[in-house]
């Protein structure tokens, strides 16, 4: 008898009251066929008047779409089983009861998969005691065979009578009555099943195609590499965002020397669990068309990363599109000297400590109004990278156009600064300079969100809002701003308006 | 036949050109294939020029000419390639109608006459968005103290939830810019007719602004010498018309036959007279340029 399944299970319903996917899981549990049936208004508890199938799919579906908003997920977990090779056969029914049984007794073990992720560790629990080893014979149990299941079952209903819900059943195979599939492949493809959902729930990416191919004890071990990756990960954020009254990076405060200690703590134990993942495009970087695990530079960089976003995300609540140019200016030079900074932290042996001063250190030069020195280059880089992080797999759609406009906004503003820092040396080529960048700029743009081929109308949108935007001010009679003065301003709003115009329209095709 | 515009700045106020053309004629813009000239030392014979014949209107030199010729150059400086010349800023306006917008800001298809040119604007979706005083918008974006106007990415906000770009062309046509430049070639064809213009504007390195050439057309009077090939005569610029006439193009309407810069334009005069079967009426053209299915 394994300890360790004692301790997961015991964790899992002692957290259980930490997802509100529970609370789902207890209504159903709850609910019998007959109230299911009415609630959905089926008239009929014959299957001759309606095709089981449908009624199956229908009755899952309502279950299902009571939780999960998102259609992509509703979608996901109503296909998942026909993905890896299950068919519902609606002969295998009987009667309606059965398939309204059925339909909810799958739709309960997906909801309980998709809540595993969050309750198998504790928040308790510091992240250099996560329990790798019994989170993956946790897995392996759920995994191996209906055997290995029916003794989770078990356990799951000891912890659950100790804490006096025996009526709440733990279901951890989606596949019961109905399903079909070659005996030969049945619990290779439930350990996919299995392995899939867990892996959607975590919310990290994952190739479809390199989980396929993962033998049982490597499916084990990536699988529970996701959930100590997801743990690790929110954690970290849970310790930059803060609580209640414990925000130590709450602007204008920057954490302090422990805190800061803490988070390379969770970061430590991020980068152990994120550098095994095999599936995952994230937390890797492909060089030269091989695919590797970031380097510890890497992820400091990523920390920094999750701390500008954080101060960003302060400003955007707190003062909307007004000024706090302390604020505005620290964020700014946080951006510019991630690399620099993650760098510095590398070299020392007190990465905490070192994490605060360097944050006092940009906090006072942003207090003196100091900009971030960096070439224009490096700053499209950085902007650039930022919106691959925001599209990893080019799904622009999934960004705010209110995100887009940002970093629209901080490309096209560095390109003027560029041109008028550079005023003498381009002489009379300033505007012709001027244009090329822009449409450099927002040709790089347009290729980061797969959308190159808008390009070609990129001059004339351009020109048509300059030119909406100049009779705007003709007849307001605001002739001033189109005094030669501001001509560079005007080209380089007008290219930032093209490419805005043509990302949302692309986005929404 | 269509309306092309070539546009040099994405500014209202600078140089344009408009005019009427056959895209087709050259798949596009022309290209040249320059001739090899043993003269001249190949690394610096930038002699690649991109060619539109057609009647187009030039804004700075306030005339018509029979063609566009702009040598393809490209200039680096701190870093960046400047070309002085883009495809992407050549485009055809083929669309069968234009677009208002009401009352309420829903879009409307119009159909283009002298009457309804210019009758879009974004003023109507901007009354209502609270945003439109450039002072205000300085005061909204003052955190990036660098760019004070951003009204441009708020009007393509706008233009991009009300129109879809397979839309948006019809709304520039309808844009009252649009008209004050579509007047001035719509008065230029109906006051000196269809008749070669005996000009091209040029655009290379002794030009780099961009000017306007006297030319003549041996073709015209029968004198072609076919045994130098050299038809087109710039009087007055010998080494610009050795250039001119030293280029070769490839025609895609005749399955690739090369040709002249001279042989272009009467041909492209030719085929736009027949298009307006000799009408140069403001409604006439318009009627034929905005035809659906040309």
């Amino acid at each position: 008898m394994s300890s360790a399944l004692v301790e997961m299970t015991g964790a899992i319903v002692d957290n259980i009251h930490q997802t509100w996917l529970y609370k789902a899981i207890e209504e159903w549990c709850r609910k019998d066929s007959l109230e299911i049936r009415e609630e959905l208004g089926l008239a009929s508890f014959s299957i001759t008047s309606s095709d089981p199938v449908e009624m199956y799919q229908k009755v899952k579906k309502h279950l299902l779409s009571k939780t999960f908003h998102d259609e992509n997920t509703l979608q996901f977990l109503m296909n998942a089983p026909r993905w890896v090779g299950f068919t519902l056969d609606g002969e295998e029914f009987q009667s309606g009861q059965q398939v309204i049984g059925a339909a909810r007794d799958e739709a309960i073990s997906l909801l309980w998969l998709m809540a595993i992720p969050k309750l198998i560790i504790s928040p308790t629990i510091s992240p250099e005691e996560y329990p790798i080893r019994s989170v993956q014979e946790f897995v392996k149990n759920l995994m191996e065979s209906d055997e290995s299941r029916e003794l989770l079952i078990e356990h799951m209903y000891n912890a659950m009578e100790v804490k006096g819900i025996p009526d709440i059943t733990f279901t951890p195979s989606p596949i019961g009555k109905g399903y079909r599939i070659d005996d030969t492949m049945r619990a290779q493809r439930i350990r996919l099943l299995l392995a899939l959902v867990i892996m959607r729930a975590t919310a990290i990416p994952y190739d479809l195609d390199q989980v396929f191919t993962l033998d049982e004890t490597k499916l084990v071990e990536e699988t529970a590499a996701y959930m100590i990756s997801m743990q690790a990960y929110l954690l970290l954020r849970n310790q930059i965002t803060g609580s209640g009254a414990h925000r130590s990076f709450d602007w204008p405060l920057i954490g302090n020397p422990m805190v800061c200690n803490r988070l390379f703590i969770t970061l430590n134990t991020l980068r152990q669990s994120a550098s095994l993942l095999a599936t995952s495009p994230m937390y890797s970087s492909e060089v030269e068309e091989t695919r590797a695990p970031w380097s510890k530079r890497e992820f400091v960089s990523f920390l920094l990363q999750e701390i500008t976003n954080h101060y960003s995300e302060i400003h955007r609540i707190r003062y909307g599109k007004s000024k706090n140019s302390e604020l505005d200016l620290f964020i700014n030079l946080l951006k510019g000297e991630n690399t620099k900074i993650a760098e510095r932290i590398l070299e020392v042996d007190d990465p905490g400590t070192t994490l605060f001063e360097e944050l006092s250190g940009y906090k006072q030069r942003a207090k003196v109004g100091e900009k971030p020195q960096i070439s224009p280059e490096r700053r499209f880089r950085i902007i650039l990278s930022s919106l691959k992080q925001m599209v990893p797999d080019g799904k622009s759609d999934a960004i705010s156009s209110e995100e887009i406009e940002d970093q629209i906004i901080d490309a096209f503003d560095a390109i003027i600064e560029v041109v008028e820092g550079h005023q003498i040396t381009l002489g009379e080529e300033s505007e012709r300079f001027a244009q090329a960048l822009c449409f450099e700029t927002a040709y790089r743009i347009l290729q980061l969100l797969d959308v190159g081929d808008a390009l070609m109308d990129l001059p004339w949108v351009s020109r048509f809002i300059a030119e909406e935007s100049a009779r705007l001010d003709i007849t307001s009679g605001d002739m001033g701003s189109l005094d030669d003065e501001h001509r560079i301003k005007r080209i380089v709003s007008a290219y930032a308006g093209g490419l805005m115009y043509l990302i949302l329209q692309e986005s929404v095709e | 036949m269509r309306l092309v515009e070539i546009q040099e700045s994405v500014l209202p106020e600078d140089e344009w050109l408009i005019g009427v053309s056959d895209l087709g004629y050259f798949k596009g813009v022309g290209y040249s294939m320059p001739l090899v000239d043993n003269e001249r030392e190949t690394d610096e014979s930038g002699n690649l020029y991109a060619f539109l014949p057609g009647l187009f209107y030039c804004s700075s030199q306030e005339t018509s000419v029979d063609a566009v010729l702009i040598e393809v150059a490209h200039k680096s400086l701190s870093g960046m390639t400047l070309p002085s010349f883009r495809p992407e800023d050549v485009r055809t306006f083929d669309v069968g109608s234009g677009i208002v917008l009401d009352e309420i800001g829903q879009i409307k298809p119009i159909e283009i006459t002298i009457d309804t040119l210019g009758g879009f604007g974004v003023e109507s979706f901007l009354k209502d968005s609270g945003m439109i005083k450039n002072s205000d918008i300085k005061e909204r974006y003052r955190l990036h103290e660098t760019f004070g106007y951003k009204r441009e990415i708020q009007i393509a906000s706008h233009l991009a939830r009300l129109i879809p770009l397979s839309d948006l062309k019809k709304a520039y046509v309808s844009s009252s810019f649009l008209r004050t430049r579509l007047t001035k070639l719509l008065d230029d064809i109906n006051f000196y007719g269809l008749k070669p213009r005996m000009r091209v504007y040029v655009r290379n390195r002794n030009h780099s602004h961009g000017t306007v050439i006297d030319v003549k057309y041996r073709g015209l009077d029968d004198k072609i010498d076919f045994d130098t090939g050299a038809t087109l005569l710039v009087p007055g610029d010998t080494e610009l018309e050795k250039e001119l006439s030293s280029l070769s193009f490839s025609k895609m309407v005749d399955t690739g036959v090369e040709i002249d810069v001279e042989r272009a334009i009467l041909d492209m005069l030719l085929y736009i007279r027949f298009a307006l079967e000799g009408s140069v009426t403001h409604q006439d053209v318009l009627k034929k340029l905005f035809e659906e299915d040309t």
